[in-house]
């Protein structure tokens, strides 16, 4: 299959990456307003904070690789075509390049050699872990990677138990873009696949009550055996509804961000896959036995808790709320609270 | 598969990623709690609508970066500390 690409200012990247001022100057100009609505969504109606974070993803654009060739990450982009066979509109890799430098701006605004507070009181793997994933930067597996090299019986499974201890213990000043995802990933986990982390969304910090402590061990507990037949259902589902189904009960992504990662046309193709599931997954529960009122009960206990944690004003989704409990897909959206 | 990178998943959101690569991208990405959320993320900060009229200052000010960093050199904690704004006179 021959490459394809999408409209991008490419042109203009080449003649930036040749040193060209001018072009630079051009590719700035034509950008900077869009980087600004960006910046604004995440400083929070801080002028300041706004214009700080625009000019980090600038610098961020400028900056050279570790062979000193410079605007390193704009050449990544020019070679993609060759690379990945595909190149993305430039204003789709901006925005994603975008946002990781926001995220690098607030880290290092959080003191970057300092560890936060309660990092310091967590174990020295925990410590480690933080410092691999939060100061030395790349992915996740790159962490992993680099911490096999001075850890070689780290396994996976261990270094993301340690993870997620770590996102848990994180506070929201010092990285808020991580505890935004913690939220958002958190009812997701009861319908998870036994990992680290599975059927424990009152862990998240506040959402806990007292009285809720002695009910909580029977919750997860239930919650566990529905999950472990839910995610038998799922897996008798055909491959693109399974796909659609992972995306949004266990990712919690919006109708449109799922049409968009399976190249659906439009969202409505999401909610037929999503209803086709829950017809087989209800008739698969029946099949199995299992009391679909306690099912219910599940995740009306699930969706209690949910409702304890502040939520994000800019993120709210109705579709990607309602989606991770498809066992009460037709109550009302207050109705389990 | 590992983690995508930018210029994958931005390329898969725009739909020109290869059949067989998109196939492979969306399986890691319906198991892999980080990047659907980076997938998300993206999706959401594409469709700001509201967009603010940019601050002449930054303007000025992304002007001056190319200005004070030339290509192959970053920007020294120092040089930025420097640009920036009193916050108690900006608020004014």
């Amino acid at each position: 299959m021959p490459a394809r690409t999408a409209d991008r200012p490419i042109a203009l990247i080449e003649q930036v990456i040749r040193g060209d001022e001018a072009a630079w100057h051009t590719l700035v100009e034509s950008y900077l307003g869009f980087l600004y609505a960006l910046a604004w969504r995440y400083a929070r109606d801080d002028e300041d904070v706004a214009e700080e974070l625009v000019l980090s993803v600038l610098e961020g654009l400028r900056r050279p690789d570790a062979e000193g060739r410079s605007f390193y990450r704009l050449r990544r982009y020019l070679e993609s075509l060759a690379r990945i066979g595909a190149r993305s509109r430039f204003v789709t890799w901006l925005a994603l390049v975008a946002k990781n430098l926001f995220c690098d701006w607030f880290r290092e605004q959080g003191g970057r050699k300092v560890l936060p507070k309660e990092i310091e009181m967590l174990d020295a793997l925990d410590r480690e872990i933080f410092r691999a994933v939060f100061w030395e930067g790349g992915t996740e597996r790159d962490a992993w990677e680099r911490l096999r090299a001075r850890r070689p019986d780290l396994s996976p499974e261990e270094f993301e138990r340690h993870l997620l201890h770590v996102y848990r213990h994180l506070s929201q000043r010092n990285f808020w873009c991580v505890y935004q995802d913690l939220l958002r990933r958190a009812p997701a986990r009861v319908l998870g696949d036994g990992g680290p982390g599975e059927g424990r969304p009152l862990d998240v910090p506040g959402a806990e009550r007292p009285d809720q402590v002695l009910e909580r061990s029977e919750v997860e507990a239930a919650a566990r055996r529905v999950a472990e037949v839910l995610e038998r259902a799922i897996a008798t589902l055909p491959p693109v509804t399974r796909q659609v189904v992972r995306f949004a009960w266990r990712q919690g992504l919006s109708g449109e961000a799922i049409a968009r990662a399976m190249g659906f046309r439009n969202r409505q193709r999401v909610y037929d896959e999503l209803a086709r599931a829950r017809r087989r997954i209800r008739a698969y529960l029946r099949r199995a036995g299992v009391d679909l009122d306690e099912a219910r009960q599940v995740q009306a206990d699930i969706a209690d808790a949910w409702a304890k944690i502040p939520a994000d004003d800019d993120l709210s989704d109705p579709f990607s709320a309602s989606v991770p409990m498809p066992l009460k897909s037709r109550e009302p959206q207050g109705g389990a609270r | 598969m590992s983690c995508p990178s930018a210029e994958e998943l931005s390329a898969l959101y725009d739909g020109v990623v290869p059949r067989d690569a998109a196939r492979a991208l969306r399986e890691h990405l319906s198991t892999c709690p980080r990047c659907a959320q980076e997938f998300a993320t993206l999706h959401r900060l594409l469709k700001v609508a509201a967009r603010p009229a940019v601050p002449a200052g930054l303007a000025q000010r992304a002007r001056g970066l190319t200005r004070s960093s030339p290509p192959g050199k970053s920007i020294r904690p120092e040089q930025r500390l420097s640009r920036q704004k009193p916050r108690s006179l900006s608020r004014r």
